[in-house]
Order: C-alpha cells, then structure tokens, then sequence
C-alpha cells in the first residue's frame, strides 16, 4: 500500500489535506488547491482523487453530522495516514533528487 | 421555477440526483455545492450564484455518471436498453399514423413548393418533434436511470443515423440531397431528445430534496 505512486494532483491534494489539518474535507480541500495551484478543480475531480488516496490508505475520513448550509448532508473529513505521511516524505526525496542541479533563474539571452 | 433563498435551483439539484447512483459520492458532491452556493449567493447575489451552480453541474456531471456506471451501470442497463427500445417502438408508430394521416397534403406542399429550404426546414422540425417525443417517453420508461436513458437514446439514435448516411441506405435522407439537410437532421433528433429528457428530469417532484 504505501509504495503505491503518488500522482501530481493525488500529491496536491495529499498535502491540502496535512495543511488543513481538521478542516480538512471536500470544500475546503478543493478551495486550497485551487488558491495555490491557480486551477479550478472541480468538485467531482476532488472526491475522486481523495477516494482514490483513501483506496491507497494514504487518508482515512469519517463523516460529521449533517447541516443545514449543505442541505441537510454530512460532511466528510480527510486525515493523513502513516502511510500517507511515509508516501509525502519519499514524494518530497524524489523531488529534490529530480531538481538537484538544476539552476532556475533569469532566461539566458541568445549569443 | 420556484426557489428558496439560500437553496440551489432544484431543477438542477434534481438533474444530479437522477445522473448519479443518489450514492454517499452524490451526497458529498451536493452538500459541497449546497454550502458553495449559500455564500456565494451572499457575496455575488443570487443570479450569479445560480450561473455557477449550473456552470458547476455541468462540470460534475461525468464523475457522477461514473459513480452511477460503478454503483448500478450493470444492474440498471436492461432497463435502459428497454427504455430505449420501447419508446423507439412507439415513436415510431406514432411517426407512421400521423404521416398517413399528413402524406396527402405533405404532397400537395411539396409539389408547390418543391425541396426548397421552407420544405427542408418543416422536415427537421418533424425531426425535433420526434425527438422531443421520444426524449420524454425514454425518460420516463427509464425512470430509474432516467438521465442514462435520454443519453443512452440519444447516443444509439445519432450511431444510427450516422452509420446509415455513412453506409448510404437512408433512402428517405439520400433524396433529400442536401448536404446540411443530412448533417442538421440527426442533430435535431439528439437535441429533441436530450432537451425533453432533461427537461422531465429536472420537474420531476419526487426527486425534490
């Protein structure tokens, strides 16, 4: 289970769900990743991949009581795993590996 | 359609209801868009807020086409497929009786007027009245997947139609020659039926949440 890959939206969505602490479910989690990745995600798009993390055992989640603002429907609340955690830091290791040695900075001008 | 401050139209709340298997991934969707929806319509007014929530189900529509083909596709497909065929069937009595009834003075009418574009049009209008037709009575007969169903016909409709211009045995459109007559009429079909589909969906009250 944990050495299931993580995709690029599965990492995004993976790190909302650590940042948001116990805010952490469908709203909340679509507005962070769509304030920092500047992409509207939709809804559907969100609950898949939060599924697809729980299925990996990446996140679990448990569902509140219902009220009124949603229409009378629960909420369900993401929290990050063990596993999910092991799965953030080997994401992060990748990372690093994958741009050390890189050089960012201004473009350089043609010859 | 009549609305409550604070609630998202329901015409459209009933449009997902009936596209996903009305599982615990509808509910979360929903609820989602429901508390969305309250503090936009207090930030940006009313009418923007119900221009995003349509904008939005229109987003959400294949996750929870997807839900529902996971949940109940297979257990819900003979029914469709009965859908589909049973409302063909009877369109397609009726589109018989009433051109019986109709051929005498669609003669005379075509024999003043000849294929011009007058005619061509009062063709794909009875196209549209079919589809219209057939939209309604799909999704009714199908009123357990009733927004699978209009999809399912529209979809089986415009394959039909399609593979037959294609394969040349539509002897009825191949004498209409027109290019645009034969490109607007299966178009007409599908949209006949998706609108009226769609429509019956969105009025059904026992969908009211």
């Amino acid at each position: 289970m944990a050495k299931a890959a993580l995709g690029a939206l599965e990492l995004t969505i993976l790190l909302a769900v650590v940042r948001l602490g116990d805010d952490a479910y469908g709203l909340s989690v679509r507005r962070d990743v769509s304030a920092r990745t500047g992409r509207d995600y939709s809804v559907g798009a969100i609950y898949t991949t939060l599924e697809r993390l729980e299925t990996k055992g990446f996140v679990t989640s448990r569902t509140t009581d219902p009220t009124p603002t949603r229409g009378g429907r629960s909420r369900r609340q993401f929290k990050v795993t063990a596993s999910g955690q092991r799965a953030i830091r080997q994401a992060e290791r990748v990372a690093r590996s994958v741009w050390d040695g890189v050089v960012t900075g201004p473009k350089p001008e043609p010859a | 359609m009549k609305r409550s401050p604070g609630n998202p139209p329901r015409a459209a709340e009933r449009l997902l209801v009936s596209a996903g298997a009305n599982s615990e991934f509808t509910s979360l969707v929903m609820g989602d868009l429901a508390e969305e929806f309250e503090q936009r319509e207090r930030w940006d007014g009313a009418a923007s807020a119900r221009r995003w929530y349509y904008h939005e189900c229109v987003r959400v529509a294949p996750y929870l086409l997807r839900d529902w083909w996971r949940e109940r596709g297979l257990h819900d497909a003979p029914h469709i497929a009965k859908a589909v065929v049973s409302s063909s069937l009877a369109v397609y009595a009726v589109e018989k009786i009433v051109a019986r009834v109709a051929e005498p003075a669609v003669i005379a009418w075509w024999r003043v007027v000849g294929q011009s574009p007058a005619y061509l049009g009062s063709m794909l209008c009875w196209t549209m009245l079919d589809g219209l037709l057939l939209g309604y009575l799909v999704s009714r007969i199908g009123r357990r997947a009733p927004v699978m169903s209009t999809l399912a016909a529209a979809g089986c409709w415009l394959a039909f139609w399609i593979g037959m211009n294609l394969m040349g045995g539509w002897t009825f459109v191949g004498s209409m020659g027109a290019m645009w007559y034969r490109a607007l009429n299966p178009l007409m079909l599908t949209m006949g039926i998706m609108i009226a589909g769609l429509w019956r969906v969105a009025r059904r009250p026992e969908l009211s949440s």
